[in-house]
């Protein structure tokens, strides 16, 4: 498991994860809520790379080849400068879906979107 | 299997292709499977504009020639304009026909291929050109003879040698 390239990126888009919680209505109007689990799911982050060399562009694709949507890994906090997010302890990344490139002379943007997961044990 | 026309697009654009997984998802998040270790099925778009009307043949004539989206081909490795995303050798195919726009003089066209076999993700260590160090006389816990170890590949190809360096390991 390696951590994702220590690259910053030229945008960042958040979107914070829930308890998975089922609210039950019942005859009063009121409303019920059951959890599920501890765990908090759905943190997605999406990050957004332009004018990239090939080196480092290697460095993502390389990265995603070796872990893919399987292996979970870790983020450097480069990738969060400025953010000020914490996320609960012993989470890990793994990869939403697979990272769109587009190439145009001299120009490499890539856009990536990683889901937090929890360890297999909470 | 012809391989595409050597022709630079004017721009490109892909994913990185899918590791074969199967997932379930639970109130935890997905719990993953992992199947084998390739990461395939990229799809790449490959955009030319101004294009001559023999260039645009020679797209058209590919595409006939493998037979739509039936058969797999290789590519240039020119039209990756430097990037290493997969292997030289890699297969592809056509995942729909080319669009053509005819602007009168010129045409613009674009392309969508899938990439079948993509990458496999594992680590080849080449020993090549290490040198063996002096040995040296080694005795500590069950370990006694001399270091540093050698693990001998034998007849592997390419013939590497592992060194294992116990070092000062203590039990």
């Amino acid at each position: 498991m390696a951590t994702f390239p220590a690259l910053s990126p030229q945008s960042r888009t958040y979107i914070s994860g829930s308890t998975p919680v089922t609210p039950i209505n019942v005859l009063t109007g009121d409303e019920f809520a059951v959890r599920h689990t501890n765990a908090s799911v759905g943190h997605i982050l999406r990050l957004g790379y332009r004018g990239l060399t090939t080196e480092q562009h290697a460095e993502l694709v390389n990265h995603y080849n070796f872990h893919g949507r399987f292996q979970p890994f870790n983020i450097p906090a480069t990738v969060l400068t400025g953010s000020n997010l914490a996320f609960p302890a012993n989470y890990q990344w793994i990869y939403a879906a697979s990272p769109q490139t587009s190439y145009s002379p001299g120009v490499i943007e890539t856009t990536i979107e990683l889901q937090l997961v929890p360890p297999y044990t909470i | 299997m012809a391989t595409f026309p050597t022709l630079i697009p004017n721009d490109i654009s892909f994913d990185y292709g899918v590791s074969n997984i199967s997932e379930v998802s639970t109130f935890a998040g997905p719990v993953r499977f992992h199947h084998s270790k390739r990461i395939n099925g990229h799809t790449l778009r490959l955009n030319y504009r101004g294009l001559s009307q023999t260039q645009t043949e020679e797209l058209r004539t590919h595409y006939i020639n493998s037979d739509g989206i039936l058969r797999r081909f290789n590519l240039p490795t020119a039209l990756w304009g430097g990037l290493s995303v997969v292997a030289a050798d890699a297969e592809y195919r056509y995942t729909a026909p080319p669009q053509e726009e005819h602007k009168g003089l010129y045409y613009n066209v674009s392309i969508t291929l899938k990439i079948l076999d993509g990458t496999v993700s594992f680590y080849i260590l080449n020993g090549n050109g290490a040198e063996l160090p002096a040995q040296t006389v080694f005795t500590v816990g069950v370990f006694n003879g001399t270091a540093p170890f050698v693990l001998d590949c034998g007849n592997a190809d390419p013939t590497v040698t592992l060194l294992l360096e116990a070092g000062g390991a203590k039990l």
